[in-house]
């Protein structure tokens, strides 16, 4: 299966009011080929008897304070037992690195980078639901529409992280690169979301005021990042603002503003200055 | 200096070749605190054709400025901290490094006093704070 994992506070430097946290750019994401066996054929195998509610999943790393909450997460039941969610030992058809879960990691697709728990070495299925500081305090976030709040007006609701939000992030050009009028320059990107498919991505050259259909690469799998391109020939020389708009098979698409306290989910129209000399 | 770092580091993933799945209680969890901060600082060091995975630890030598507090924030926050994940942050208001450091203290157990609270914040508004007594957000958790 190839899939997307993406951190849960991607992109977070760009919230506006700025958060505590750690400072990603766009860069805490990536897709690739797991390799592994369902959790499913592990349960069934387990004969497991009736009355589970969820899925908890911990793995060896430990805190670095003794009081500090063990890492562990879960999943209902029903999520773990999909057929989907993997217990992956080979990334890109080699042993897992270290860094990304070696020996076995948990691949939970369409879902942020927190369920992924990694050198994972026990699983245990819960007659209750399950309940720590990493779901019941941390990893939370508003009980709305697209993980969204206001600064002044905080919700009160709150639920614990889970599928990817739609977005598309641009990786041609960079930010501040000088592009060429009157001959054509390559833009290209990814674009993702939590499974649905992505199944239009828009390119504006004119900071918004007008977009046109990138092209689309095939699609590689649902929980795969899907490439775009388009060409541009700008006429003028000046500044000019791109911007990129993904929408997914059931037309959730992307806005101009996203925000909550903890930066997670930022999934705000991507958008690049460039030059054109 | 690096040689010996990276046998420990081999040391380190045989432990955990051992560990496998079974995590039997002979084995001690020390090495699991190794790991997990390679995990968030090395680089990879992937040798393909080798079922031994290395990892090398980037030098991140830390660079923390001169002002008041600097030695109890030093000595606290580093124990769980990258120097770099701290000077990454923002600049903040007072209301929220305090409310950041009263976190590592209150939730995650920092062994800190009330007064250290209030030094290292002294120190976190000196290197990275914000004019004024803005309220700002305040910290949650999670990555």
């Amino acid at each position: 299966m190839v899939a997307v994992n993406q951190c849960s506070g991607n992109s977070r430097s760009f919230l506006e009011p700025r958060v505590p946290g750690g400072q990603w750019k766009h860069g805490a994401v990536g897709n690739a080929k797991w390799t592994g066996v369902s959790v499913k054929s592990i349960l069934d195998r387990a004969q497991m008897t009736p009355g589970a509610v969820d899925v908890s999943f911990n793995g060896l790393d430990a805190p670095p304070l003794p009081s500090v909450a063990d890492f562990v997460k879960a999943l209902s039941i029903d999520h773990a037992r999909d057929g989907e969610v993997m217990i992956a030992y080979a990334m890109n058809d080699q042993a897992l690195p270290m860094v990304n879960g070696f020996p076995l990691r948990l691949v939970v697709p369409g879902w942020y980078g927190t369920y992924w728990v990694k050198a994972l070495s026990d699983i245990t299925v819960l007659p209750q639901a399950f309940s720590n500081f990493w779901t019941d305090k941390a990893y939370r976030i508003p009980n709305g529409p697209n993980g969204t709040e206001s600064p002044k007006n905080l919700a009160k609701d709150t639920v614990p992280i889970n599928r990817f939000n739609v977005r598309s992030i641009f990786v041609r050009p960079d930010p501040d690169e000088t592009l060429h009028s009157g001959m054509p320059n390559e833009i290209e990107g990814i674009a993702f979301d939590s499974g649905h498919g992505i199944k239009r991505v828009e390119v504006s050259t004119d900071g918004g005021a007008t977009w046109a259909d990138a092209r689309l690469d095939s699609e590689i799998g649902k929980y795969s990042w899907r490439r775009w391109r388009a060409s541009w020939t700008p006429r003028n020389r000046g500044q000019y603002r791109l911007m990129a708009r993904a929408t997914n098979a059931i037309g959730e698409t992307q806005s101009k503003e996203q925000w909550n306290r903890s930066g997670f989910m930022w999934n705000v129209i991507h958008q690049v200055d460039v030059s054109v000399e | 200096m690096v040689p010996k770092m990276k046998s420990t580091v081999l040391a380190l993933g045989f432990a955990v070749l051992i560990a496998g799945c079974g995590r039997p209680s002979n084995v001690s969890k020390e090495p699991d605190h190794d790991i997990a901060n390679g995990k968030m600082e090395s680089m990879l060091d992937a040798k393909p054709d080798s079922p031994v995975h290395t990892i090398v630890m980037p030098h991140d030598e830390p660079v923390f400025p001169p002002g008041p507090g600097r030695d109890e924030f030093v000595t606290a926050c580093v124990v769980c901290h990258s120097p770099r994940y701290i000077t990454m942050q923002p600049r903040f208001s007072r209301t929220t490094w305090l409310s950041e450091v009263d976190k590592m203290k209150d939730v995650y157990g920092a062994h800190i006093s009330d007064e250290q609270v209030q030094q290292i914040t002294d120190y976190l508004v000196a290197i990275n704070g914000q004019v004024g007594t803005g309220q700002g957000p305040k910290g949650t958790y999670g990555e």
